[in-house]
């Protein structure tokens, strides 16, 4: 009897830490990196950059990279599975170690140089402030 | 209506021996009349003047705007009559006010070569007339081009220079720069003088170079464009549209669901989505009917460009792809099950998969509790690729052998499970039976 607590238990055990090594697998197929349209000169060590999210949906910067040329930002999202669309544009947050300087941004998403803008794209002048805090548009 | 202007033939000779240089332009119309002009007759939006004495211009296009096809046709004509005497002629140019068609010439030759033209060009019933202008076409080129190779030629902050094009309607190059600066601008005034020249500030640069995410006229299907509201969206826009005196755009309703405008990175506000005729979704329901109909028509909206025209092609491949595919024709039939089709957005690019059901109404869990998507089509594909955020809009089609695209719908939205994504988008043929137009097709 003993034995077979012990094989029941231990199937359990194997049925949970597979279950949980699905979730985390979905979870990771789901977490993908998503593109960044365009950056914003807050000051010299504050950027944002210009992308898209959703309902439901967790996007965040998730990398940095600088080097003397070029800062290269990596944003990514986790939907959940949920059938819908979800198109807001959104602005996130860059803390730089060096002030941006003339180095160029670069999506990690794509490999593509980033444009720099004044405003965001449907807040142009006069209708923005350049260099205004970010903004969810 | 297209007309000839015959009688310039027969005053040709006058006007050769009067006109010259003098100031004064000759007229001729279809009408025979003739009258003189000045020679800077001044069209377009009145610019302001940087301290170097530059003239600042706007967003706007400075070229010819066509009323009609005739106009394109005579516009074209002209246009062709300048490139052949590029050095003796500057660009015509349209004034819809008066109604003139002028030619313009720097000398002697360039006059003769006009007034010769002027016998047989098509007018589209404007009047036409000759004038002197400050530059051939030639000289202008040379400007242009001159502008492109500032940073070997060491003019400081040459680097914020990016684009050139002709002002057609002043004859001028109109330059565009990133922002402005003051020692640039100086340095291009010694150069160039003020009178030949225009300035323009507008953000973009080698970074904005043409693709999906930085789309420029000809609009295309496959790019990214921001429609105003709350929230402001990012979208992807879908198949060119035959609607309207401009080009015009297909994408989803839920872009625009109360209508609004239409921006590119670096052409901001250059069309719009009039609510409820154009546009059928609720934020709070999902699909409604389009204004005065009564079949829901799944989520498509039009977007109808102020000025700039938009093109049978749509971005395809990978994210941020500057690559094409040309759009041959709508696909024959309604959608059916079983159909392969591909979807290309900005976020996700390319994805394949099958249609399933047809004629579905989805509920859209994630944006709300009463958000349907009403008369949509779903298609099934493999995970974990699967459009996104940002996708919806995006032209919804099947590949050809001979690269062209046929098209099958608008992205509306998608439901991703892992290995497995549903998408779901609206039948091209309720775009068509639902808003005014038709497709842009290349054949």
């Amino acid at each position: 009897v003993v034995i077979t607590r012990l094989r029941t238990l231990r199937r359990r055990w194997i049925v949970l830490v597979v279950a949980l090594a699905l979730v985390v697998a979905a979870i990771r197929l789901g977490d993908v990196t998503v593109p960044i349209y365009y950056y914003r000169v807050i000051n010299d060590r504050t950027l944002v950059v210009g992308s898209t999210t959703g309902p439901w949906t967790w996007l965040r910067i998730t990398k940095v990279s600088e080097t003397s040329t070029s800062v290269t930002v990596e944003a990514r999202h986790l939907s959940a599975p949920l059938p819908g669309f979800g198109d807001e544009a959104v602005e996130l947050t860059v803390i730089l170690r060096d002030p941006i300087g003339d180095r160029t941004l670069i999506d990690a998403d794509t490999g593509a140089v980033v444009s720099r803008a004044l405003c965001p794209p449907s807040l142009y002048p006069p209708y923005c402030t350049p260099n205004a805090p970010p903004t969810s548009q | 209506m297209v007309r000839r202007s015959r009688w310039a033939l027969l005053l040709a000779p006058l006007l050769v021996g009067s006109a010259g240089m003098s100031g004064n332009a000759i007229a001729a119309s279809g009408g025979g009349s003739v009258k003189a002009a000045t020679a800077d007759a001044p069209t377009g939006r009145a610019a302001t003047m940087d301290p170097s004495g530059i003239r600042l211009v706007g967003l706007d296009p400075l070229q010819f705007k066509r009323e009609n096809e005739e106009q394109g046709v005579a516009f074209n004509a002209a246009l062709n009559v300048a490139f052949v005497n590029r050095d003796d002629m500057g660009y015509p140019r349209v004034d819809h006010e008066s109604g003139t068609l002028t030619l313009t010439t720097v000398n002697d030759a360039g006059q003769k070569a006009a007034v010769l033209a002027a016998t047989n060009l098509e007018t589209a019933g404007l009047k036409l007339q000759i004038a002197p202008a400050q530059a051939s076409v030639a000289k202008l080129d040379a400007l242009a081009d001159d502008a492109t190779r500032l940073i070997e030629a060491g003019v400081p902050n040459a680097d914020l220079i990016w684009m050139t094009e002709p002002d057609q309607i002043n004859n001028r190059v109109v330059i565009t720069i990133t922002r402005s600066n003051a020692q640039l601008l100086s340095a291009l005034a010694s150069r160039y003088g003020t009178d030949l020249i225009e300035i323009r500030v507008r953000m973009g640069g080698p970074a904005a170079a043409l693709n999906r995410n930085s789309d420029a006229p000809l609009f295309w299907g496959g790019a990214l464009v921001t429609l105003s509201g709350s929230p402001t969206l990012n979208c992807t826009t879908g198949f060119a549209w035959n609607a309207g005196t401009y080009g015009a755009m297909l994408t989803a309703g839920h872009c625009s669901p109360s209508g609004g405008h239409a921006s590119y990175q670096n052409y901001p506000n250059v069309g719009s989505v009039a609510s409820g005729s154009e546009e059928n979704w609720s934020n709070a329901t999902g699909t409604t009917y389009y204004t005065g109909q009564s079949v829901y028509r799944g989520d498509v909206a039009l977007i109808r460009y102020n000025a700039y025209g938009s093109g049978p092609y749509i971005y395809s491949g990978a994210p941020g792809t500057s690559t094409s595919s040309a759009v041959a024709a709508m696909h024959s039939t309604w959608t059916q099950f079983g159909d392969a089709v591909a979807v290309d957005g900005v976020v996700n690019g390319e994805w394949s998969g099958v249609v399933g059901q047809t004629g579905a109404n989805i509920w859209y869990v994630a944006d709300g509790t009463n958000v349907w998507a009403r008369n949509v089509v779903d298609a099934t594909g493999l995970g974990p690729s699967c459009p996104q955020h940002g996708d919806s809009g995006a032209p919804v089609y099947q590949k050809r052998s001979d690269g062209k695209v046929t098209a099958y719908g608008i992205l509306s939205g998608f439901g991703e499970f892992v290995v497995s994504c549903d998408v779901y988008f609206t039948d091209i043929w309720n775009a068509y039976y639902g808003l005014p137009g038709t497709l842009k097709v290349t054949g």
